[in-house]
Formats: structure tokens, C-alpha cells, sequence
């Protein structure tokens, strides 16, 4: 093009600049006909100009070049230049703080090389200096030989604060760990060195807040060095205007310096935690599209972090390489817990100090139990719940049927096993037992107890009673009784009463029957099943791997193997170990499997135990590929375990999750309703979780009528049964209000949100508050009452915002009703409706998930109002015929979201 | 510490010939950088340079005083315009040659495992921004300028209006036609 065509260019694009697109072509061959070269460029310019658009001026469009370039010192006017009594040399590094320099002595009085920290910006001179110099001070009095020295500092000609530090030539730890070639244990006592000098500062009030790789420097002399101890809040310190502490690394910052809030010695606990895990596997926690700060912002906040075992093996064929695989193994178990028990985003579930992390390393060393995996049951076991609680609307009660089958699964296994025992007592024996039990159950003839009926924990405690009373000679008869006497407290889930009652087990086969291992694997097995008689997961594996190493060759295919591999199974799950669940499991599962046939109570009850392992590691296809045998087989003979076969299809529902297998997960769930109903009655607790995840599957087939009966008949019952502010109530209130939204029956649905609400807010999970907020504001909304849509929806996100980390489909669903509530409000920037959307894209959510195709209706609605332009309007056309492809016709959904559709008055 | 700089008065009068106007713009660049200097430092940390504040202050320092007559006025403002391309277009440069190994001896204490940091995206953006305008320079040079006030000098429609002696439509349809020029180069290269 010439300045010549410019201007013919220039003049038709003027003239059409606002013309509607539809009409560009038209009018070009009115205005300049048969110029068909000239109309490619206009019409170029003009799609440029309907297009994304540069920001107006520089500092918008390059907002942090321009902080930079300010800030940086001109190189020339700096070199050779005296700062207090030494000279600049030649500069070494720069950053967020300012320039380091390499400098020397200059007052002659001897030689000295050091580095000099210039820093820049921010700096309130009168008040910013004083506390420079207190911190100075403070930093001054911190003398540790890991630790670079703060040797002078003083504020130059410019006003410009400096820091004189000793000077450390070295690599990064990480870096001399991979030439060194080191391993597991060789770095793991650098990183204790590490420690103990982090741990020196804090014993004197002093975070380091900013350590990173670049930080910790090891010399060639092979001395460890950390470097700028304490700087960070010195920097902060002068800067009096800006209140929360930013000066911090993205990459190595903990959640709550993200967030702003205070600072303490549990950041420093965390960055160590990132550092170790990055010495260990050589890579980051965390997986990212894209690698800038905001992201590591992000991942910070909401991403949990891969396990270390499993970060290893996540490179591209690491999980073939036998390195790789080694260590995997190496990290599973203590380590993985360690480094992510300091990685936990709340800083009190963290160490509680660096010296607590550091001993726990130490037990690992010395191969003694670590407490990073002791009582976290209750953590392991929250988290593994919420994750399914909050996995879509109406999963809350989903998990209730999850948990409430594990108890009833545990509890057949145990009487089963308990009938047994009894029955492959020896004869002679058997006799004995039979005449024991008969005494117990004589005790409880009502002629003896004058009427009164007594309780099965009587029972059982007469029974205890009677072996600690009659001297019983046969060490194995008193053995069997006190295993099974203990298998029945196991039973009705009192763990504290069975675990003693295995411990006089193991002490009389010690004493007594010292060559029979099998009883003593046997009853380390319980022991472990016990959990220590209590939560303790760690006492419990310990119990259990004893078992595994005790197990004989010849018993290794054998019942009591899979018994152990399964009871170590679920003892791993609940660790939080899904991988090392999953090994031990199957082998289980497998086990049982071939002894005892697929159609069996203890290989369904293990088979489904196992799916849900897998479900926790998104391996739905390995989930179906276990429980599709144990369910054919159970299916074959119905009579004979029908409550099993209930559990077992339910398992298998929650393995379609695809939605185009709803209606095979609709079907499924509606079997194991049936069979339910039959078994327990229409009124029982089971009925109504049952008609509950069958209502979930039903919202995935779009049948949005059918859902909405089934939970109407799962509130009836629930409101029959549990109390009125149960947690339970709250749950199913909530799922009922999800159908009705579905259903656009917006007043009812508002009602029944509120209702949620009204139980969830006195003590709730947050989470779930914003939930039903969420709920009730989108029904508000569709009334016309944008103030109050707009309230309660405002709460709803700050309390997700507020929340660690909040599940993905949760915090879009509430940004899309923001943002839907801001678009009939009137002009909206779209930043959340477009948050909405890159939150679910990160979470790998279906392309057909509704909620998904829901939110980038909006999103595209939006921008489209927003830009208009062919690119906004192809998105925001084909986000529309992607949900006309996905619901019903007659669906409520699509009639919201055809407010977001194109039309051509923007 | 800027005193009203004799020297830039008289480069000033001198700026009529191409030599001229090159002395003035060294000498204005060198102001820019000192006073953008100044200015962040006595900003909090986070706020972001304020270029038209920027070339408002050299124009303060330069030629306070008064006496600045309408022609050397409108020529500072451009020469300023020019100035703040060059010393960010310069700055752009520098960093990603940094980044490419050019000062091997930097270690960045920002970098993140040498992954482009948003700052190194808007260096590289920026230098398709100056590379588009060299070629829109060469079909209509006023467009250039009305980018380099609005854009680089951060100045308001009807300062640049005044200045060009043009109507402020004129210069809204500038500042569109260009920027549609700058965005369809960008997007194609």
C-alpha cells in the first residue's frame, strides 16, 4: 500500500466505521465499485477496528514495563559510585527490591568484598528511615554461619536505602544437589541444615518471608548460605503507605501472603515445604497453563498440590523410567505427607513450627513414624468428603449414601466373619465356644433379667466379662473368643472396646501359641482394622505392614492376605494415599476374587471400596471395570445379598459421569432403589439417599420432572426422620430447591433455598452456605429483584473468596450468577462471567458440562453486548447452539440464557 | 534539581533543521528518564507511571517561566511524545535482550525459570506497536504524531486537538483509523 491508497483506504473506512458489518460489502461496491483490492484492506481495517483493541495509552497497555523502566537505575551513573564506604562494582542481579551489586571496601581500611542491595521506590523518607534502621538493627544482632551477615546499610545522596550483606559466591541448592547427584537422604540433611538456621532466625522474632531456590546458596567449600534473611520486612518497613506486606515472590508465596494478611513464621514453614518439595522431585507442586505471577497466585489459592510420589511420575514417560518408579516408592507414604503437610493452605494445619517440620524429617531418617501422618484422619477424611459433597448440587446427600454404605459394608463383613470363626472352630472346640456363647445368650433369658430385654453391647460385655472370669486352658479357644468377641465390637463400630480385646489376641498367641503366625498375622490385621482403637491411621498401617512382612509364603494367596490387603487399603485411603490404596486394593479384591468368587459379600463390599478409591483419582473406567463382575455376579443370584447388590449399583452409577451416560447411571440408580425399598421400607434413611442420588442422575438426564419427584419424596422422608436442623435436612432442602430452579418455578425454589439457608448458616460449612446463597439469588434474580439477587449473591462470593480453596464448579457457578446479575443491571466489563469460564476450562470440567456451556453462554453474551464484533458474535452464536445441541427443548435453561444470545441491536 | 534548562532553550531555537531536532530529543530523552525516576520514587510502590503527568512535569521544568511561544510549545509536546516512544521502545529492547543472554551476568531475580513474565510479553508487544507505526509513518505522518501524544504522552483529545491545530473529531477519527492500522498488524504478524 502507498500513502496514496492510504487515503482512499482511510476515507472508505471512515465512512464506514460505523456502518453494521452486514452492510460493509454492499456499500464498498456502491461507493468504490469493481476496486476489489482497495475493499480487502478497508475491510481489513474495519474488522480490526470491531476487534480486540489496544489500550488508549501507554500506561494501560504496559502498565509494568513502565514500573520497571522507572525503577531502574541508569547502569552507567552507578558504577564505581561510593555507597557509605564501600564502591560499586559491577552489578549482579536485580529483582522487585532493586539492584545488587557486587562492591568493595573503599575507606582502605582493609579489604573487604560485599554485596550491596539498592533498593528501590516506595519510600516515605522521614518515618520510612527510622524503622529502616530499626529493623537494621535487628537484622544486625542475627549472626548464624548459614546465614549471610547483614554488615552495614545507610541511606545514599538520593535517598536511596542500601544493605550491605556478606557476599556468598555459590550455586543454588537445587542446582548443586543435581551436579552433586545426591539422594533422598544426602538432601534431606542439607535441607535439615536449611532448617535449623531458618528456625535460629525465628527463635529471635525474625521471617525470613521471601526464601526461594535463589535464596539458598551453597559455596564451593560446600557450606550452606541463606541470603536475605529478614529483608523483605526491612523493604516493607520503610514503606509506610502500603499496608499488607507485597514483597514476595509469586512463585514461593504462601495463601495468606497472597490474600495480604499478616505475615508469621508459618510462611517461612511453607516456603520450606515448596523448596523441599522441589529438591525431592525437581519439580513444582503445582500445574499451570501459563507461568506468571497471577497464576502462581491463583494455583497458590486454589490448587491442591500434586502428591511428590506422583509428581514424579507425571513427566513424559517418567512412569515407565525406573528412577522414576524408584522414586515414587521412595516419597509414597512419609514423605508425601510431610512435604504436603507443609504445604497445607491454612497456616494451622501446617508445622506448627520449623523445628516441628525438621524433627519430623529426622524420624524419617531414622526410620522412625512421622507425625505428619498421624491424627489427620479427621482432615483426610474431611477433604475426601467435601470433594464428593461438593462435586454438584446435589452430591451433599450423595456422600451421606457414600459413608453410611462404608459403615454398613464394614459392619456385614465383620458378622460374616464372625460366623465363621465360629463355625471352622475345630470340633472339640466348637463345642466348648458353642457352650460359652449359649451361656451369654442364657444370661440375657429374660426369667433372669425379670423381663427386661437386653442389648446386643450387653451381650458383648458379659461375654468380655466370662473370659476374663472362667479360666479358659485352651490358649486357642481363648484366642478365637477374644478375636470374635472383638470382631463383634468392630462390628457396631466401637473401635475403643475391640482394639484392647486383639491386644490380649496377639499377647496370647505370643505367650501361648508362639509357632502359629497365622494367628498372629490374624490379629495384627484386626488390630489394624481398629485404627489403635481409635483414629490413629498411623498406628494402624504400622500394624499392618507388620502383618504383610509376618505373612507367610504359603498363606500369600489366601483369604487372610486379602483381608490384610484390603483392611491396609482402606487404612491408606483414609491416609490419603489413593495410589498405594489402590495397589493393595486390587490385589485384595483380585484375592478374594478367586477364593471366594465375585458374587461374594467381602469381595462386593472391597470391589466398591476400591471404585471409590478410584473415583478420588478420576479412574471412573478402572471403577466400572471392578464393580461390572461383582454386580453380574450378584445380580445373577438377587436373594442371596440384595443389600450389597444395592451398594454395588449405586457404586457403578457413580461411574457414568459422562452426560451422555446419564441415562445408564438413571437406570442403575433407579435398581438399587427398588431393592432398597424392598429391604428397608419406604420410610428408612437408605430410601431417601437412594431416591437423592437417583434425583442427581436424573438432573444430568435433563429430566428435570422426575428429579423433582424424587426429591420431593426423599425431603417427605427426611423430614419424618431427622431432626429440624439437621445437617441432613439442610442438604436435601437445597437439592430439592436445585429441581424446582431446573424446573423455572423460581418463587418455590427461592423458598426452599431460604429454608437451606436458614439451617446451613447456624453452623454450616461456608461452602455450602454460598451454595444455596448462590441458589437463591438466581431465583431472586429470575423474580425481577436484581437488589436482592445482587446481596446475596456479593456474600456468596466472599465467602468462596474467603475459602482456601473452593471447588471449581462452585466458585464459577457463583461468578456466572454475579456476572448474570451485573448484565440485567446494565453495562458490565464481563470480567467475571470470563473468570467464570477460565476457572472451569483450569478444572478440566466436560466440554458438555451444563454448567460450563451455562457460563460461557453468559460470558459470550456479554462480551458481545460489550465489543460487538464478528469474533464476539461467532462465540456468543455458537455458545447458543451448543446448549440448544445439550437441553431439552422446553428447558428453563434455555430460556434464560437466550438473553444472552446475539441479536442485532446491540 | 531540574533548573529551566538553557541548553534545551536553545536546542529549541535551533530545532528547525533534522540535526536540530536530534539534539533536542537527547536532550529531552535524558529528562524523561530522570523525571520518571523521580516521579515513581516518590509514589507508592503498584501505582503506575502517569506518562502525560510526566511530560507535563518536564514541560514544567523545562520552561518555567513562561515565554514559551505557541510554535515551540507544540514542538516540545511532539518531541516529548517522541522522546517517551524512544526511551520505552529503548527500555523494551533492553529487556528482552537481557532475558535472551545479552547480560549474561544477570542473574533476574524475577525470573521465573525464564518463562515470559508479563512484563517480557509487553516488551515484545510494544516493539510491534513501534515496528507497525515506522510503517504507518511512512503513509501519513500526522497519524504517527496524533499516536505518539495520545499513546506514548498520554495527552487528552483536545489538548492534542490544539496542539495540531485540528478539530477534536478529527483527531477522534485519527486515533481510531490508527489504532484499527496498529491492530490489524498486530494481529497479522
Amino acid at each position: 500500500m502507498d500513502a496514496q491508497n492510504w487515503r482512499r483506504v482511510r476515507a472508505l473506512f471512515d465512512e464506514l466505521a460505523d456502518t453494521p458489518p452486514a452492510q460493509w460489502h454492499d456499500r464498498l461496491h456502491a461507493l468504490a465499485p469493481g476496486e476489489d483490492a482497495l475493499h480487502a484492506d478497508v475491510l481489513a481495517l474495519l474488522a480490526a477496528d470491531r476487534g480486540r483493541q489496544l489500550e488508549t495509552d501507554l500506561a494501560a497497555q504496559a502498565p509494568d514495563l513502565l514500573d520497571d523502566l522507572a525503577g531502574r537505575p541508569a547502569q552507567a551513573d552507578l558504577t564505581g559510585r561510593r555507597v557509605g564506604p564501600f564502591r560499586l562494582l559491577r552489578e549482579i542481579g536485580r529483582g522487585g527490591m532493586g539492584t545488587v551489586w557486587l562492591a568493595e571496601r573503599a575507606d582502605g581500611q582493609f579489604a573487604q568484598q560485599v554485596a550491596i542491595k539498592l533498593i528501590r521506590s516506595g519510600w516515605d523518607a522521614a518515618d520510612g528511615h527510622t524503622r529502616f534502621r530499626a529493623e537494621r538493627q535487628i537484622l544486625a544482632g542475627l549472626t548464624h554461619p548459614n546465614i549471610a551477615r547483614l554488615i552495614d546499610g545507610g541511606v545514599d545522596g538520593e535517598d536511596r536505602p542500601w544493605l550491605a550483606l556478606e557476599y556468598v559466591d555459590g550455586v543454588d541448592l537445587r542446582t548443586y544437589c543435581d551436579r552433586a547427584g545426591l539422594g533422598i537422604a544426602a538432601r534431606l540433611r542439607l535441607f535439615l541444615i536449611v532448617c535449623a538456621a531458618v528456625a535460629h532466625a525465628h527463635a529471635r522474632l525474625i521471617v525470613h518471608r521471601d526464601l526461594k531456590p535463589s535464596n539458598l546458596l551453597v559455596t564451593p567449600a560446600g557450606e550452606v548460605k541463606l541470603l536475605d534473611f529478614g529483608i523483605a520486612k526491612l523493604v516493607d518497613a520503610g514503606d509506610a503507605g502500603v499496608s499488607a506486606a507485597r514483597v514476595f515472590t509469586p512463585e514461593y508465596a504462601a495463601p495468606e501472603q497472597v490474600r495480604g494478611e499478616p505475615v508469621t513464621t508459618a510462611v517461612d514453614v511453607h516456603a520450606l515445604g515448596l523448596l523441599l518439595y522441589e529438591l525431592l522431585t525437581g519439580r513444582r507442586p503445582y500445574r499451570l497453563e501459563r507461568s506468571t505471577p497471577a497464576a502462581y497466585e491463583r494455583a497458590i489459592l486454589d490448587q491442591e498440590p500434586a502428591r511428590p510420589s506422583q509428581a514424579v511420575l507425571q513427566a513424559d514417560g517418567a512412569s515407565e523410567a525406573p528412577v522414576s518408579r524408584r522414586l515414587h516408592r521412595a516419597l509414597r507414604g512419609d514423605l508425601d505427607a510431610i512435604v504436603l503437610k507443609a504445604l497445607r493452605k491454612d497456616p494451622a494445619h501446617r508445622y506448627a513450627s520449623v523445628a516441628e517440620f525438621a524433627a519430623d524429617l529426622e524420624r524419617y531418617l531414622a526410620g522412625r513414624p512421622v507425625t505428619a501422618r498421624r491424627g489427620d484422619w479427621r482432615y483426610r477424611t474431611g477433604r475426601f468428603l467435601r470433594r464428593h459433597a461438593l462435586a454438584a448440587g446435589l452430591a451433599a446427600a450423595a456422600v451421606l449414601a457414600l459413608s453410611a454404605g462404608l459403615a454398613v459394608a464394614l459392619w456385614q463383613a465383620a458378622e460374616a466373619r464372625a460366623q465363621r470363626d465360629l463355625a471352622r472352630s475345630e470340633s472339640g472346640k466348637a463345642e466348648q465356644t458353642i457352650q460359652f456363647l449359649l451361656d451369654i445368650f442364657r444370661s440375657a433369658d429374660p426369667a433372669l433379667t425379670r423381663g427386661r430385654k437386653v442389648t446386643a453391647e450387653e451381650l458383648l460385655q458379659r461375654g468380655v466379662e466370662r473370659i476374663d472370669r472362667q479360666r479358659l486352658d485352651d490358649a486357642a479357644m481363648r484366642y478365637g473368643l477374644l478375636v470374635a468377641m472383638g470382631e463383634a465390637y468392630l462390628g457396631i463400630g466401637d473401635l475403643g472396646r475391640a482394639y484392647p480385646l486383639f491386644e490380649r489376641a496377639l499377647a496370647v498367641q505370643r505367650e501361648a501359641l508362639p509357632a502359629d503366625t497365622l494367628k498372629r498375622v490374624r490379629a495384627l490385621v484386626l488390630m489394624g482394622r481398629s485404627r489403635g482403637g481409635g483414629d490413629d491411621l498411623a498406628l494402624a498401617g504400622r500394624h499392618l505392614d507388620e502383618a504383610a512382612a509376618l505373612l507367610p509364603a504359603e498363606a500369600a494367596d489366601g483369604e487372610l492376605a486379602a483381608d490384610l490387603l484390603v483392611s491396609r487399603g482402606i487404612n491408606r485411603l483414609a491416609l490419603g494415599d489413593a495410589a498405594g490404596a489402590i495397589d493393595d486394593m486390587a490385589r485384595g479384591v483380585a484375592l478374594f476374587g478367586a477364593t471366594r468368587g465375585p458374587g461374594d459379600s467381602q469381595t462386593a463390599s472391597a470391589a466398591i471400596t476400591l471404585s471409590w478409591a478410584y473415583d478420588e483419582q478420576d479412574r471412573v473406567a478402572d471403577a466400572r471395570a471392578v464393580l461390572t463382575p461383582v454386580v453380574a455376579a450378584l445380580r445373577a443370584a438377587p436373594e442371596d445379598n440384595p443389600a450389597r447388590l444395592a451398594d454395588a449399583l449405586d457404586a457403578l452409577a457413580n461411574t457414568y459421569t459422562a452426560a451422555s451416560e446419564a441415562g445408564e447411571a438413571v437406570a442403575l440408580r433407579r435398581e438399587a432403589l427398588a431393592i432398597t425399598r424392598r429391604l428397608y421400607g419406604d420410610a428408612h434413611g437408605y430410601v431417601q439417599i437412594r431416591l437423592n442420588n437417583l434425583a442427581f442422575s436424573l438432573l444430568r438426564a435433563h429430566d428435570y420432572a422426575g428429579a423433582n419427584a424424587a426429591m420431593k419424596e426423599s425431603l417427605a422422608g427426611v423430614q419424618a426422620t431427622e431432626p429440624p436442623g439437621s445437617r441432613k435436612l439442610g442438604a436435601t432442602l437445597n437439592n430439592l430447591a436445585t429441581t424446582e430452579y431446573a424446573l423455572g418455578h423460581w418463587a418455590e425454589a427461592e423458598r426452599l433455598w431460604d429454608a437451606a439457608l436458614a439451617i446451613r448458616r447456624a453452623g454450616g460449612d461456608p461452602t455450602d452456605v454460598a451454595f444455596s446463597l448462590t441458589g437463591s439469588a438466581g431465583a431472586a434474580r429470575e423474580q425481577g429483584r436484581l437488589g436482592d439477587a445482587k446481596a446475596r449473591v456479593d456474600e456468596a462470593l466472599g465467602l468462596l473468596r474467603a475459602h482456601a480453596s473452593p471447588k471449581p464448579s462452585h466458585l464459577a457457578r457463583t461468578l456466572t450468577e454475579r456476572a448474570e446479575v451485573e448484565f440485567a443491571l446494565g453495562p458490565s466489563d464481563c470480567a467475571l462471567a470470563e473468570e467464570a469460564v477460565a476457572v472451569l476450562a483450569r478444572a478440566e470440567t466436560a466440554a458438555d458440562d451444563p454448567q460450563r456451556l451455562h457460563a460461557e453462554a453468559v460470558a459470550a453474551g456479554c462480551l458481545w453486548r460489550r465489543d460487538g464484533g464478528a469474533a464476539a458474535r461467532d462465540r456468543a452464536q455458537a455458545a447458543q447452539a451448543a446448549l440448544r445441541r445439550t437441553f431439552p427443548a422446553d428447558a428453563a435453561r434455555l430460556r434464560q440464557a437466550a438473553r444472552y444470545a446475539v441479536t442485532d441491536t446491540r | 534539581m531540574v533548573e529551566p534548562s538553557p541548553a534545551i532553550t536553545s536546542a529549541l531555537a535551533q530545532a528547525h533543521d533534522a540535526e536540530g531536532r536530534d539534539r533536542l530529543l537527547a536532550l529531552v530523552y535524558e529528562d524523561m528518564l530522570r523525571i520518571a525516576r523521580a516521579q515513581l520514587r516518590r509514589q507508592r510502590s503498584g501505582h503506575t507511571l502517569d506518562t502525560r503527568a510526566l511530560v507535563n512535569e518536564a514541560y514544567l521544568k523545562l520552561f518555567d517561566g513562561g515565554g514559551m511561544d505557541y510554535a515551540n510549545r507544540s514542538h516540545f509536546f511532539a518531541t516529548a511524545a517522541r522522546a517517551m516512544r524512544q526511551v520505552a521502545i529503548d527500555y523494551a529492547r533492553a529487556r528482552l535482550a537481557d532475558r535472551r543472554g545479552g547480560g549474561a551476568e544477570h542473574v533476574d531475580l524475577d525470573a521465573l525459570e525464564g518463562q515470559p513474565l508479563p512484563v517480557d510479553a509487553q516488551a515484545e508487544q510494544l516493539l510491534a506497536i513501534d515496528a507497525a507505526l515506522d510503517a504507518l509513518a511512512a503513509l501519513d505522518e500526522r497519524l504517527v504524531k496524533v499516536v505518539e501524544l495520545r499513546f506514548f504522552a498520554g495527552l487528552e483529545v483536545k489538548d492534542i486537538a490544539a496542539l495540531l491545530e485540528v478539530s477534536e473529531p478529527t483527531i477522534k477519527r485519527d486515533t481510531r483509523a490508527a489504532k484499527a492500522f496498529l491492530q490489524q498488524r498486530l494481529g497479522s504478524g
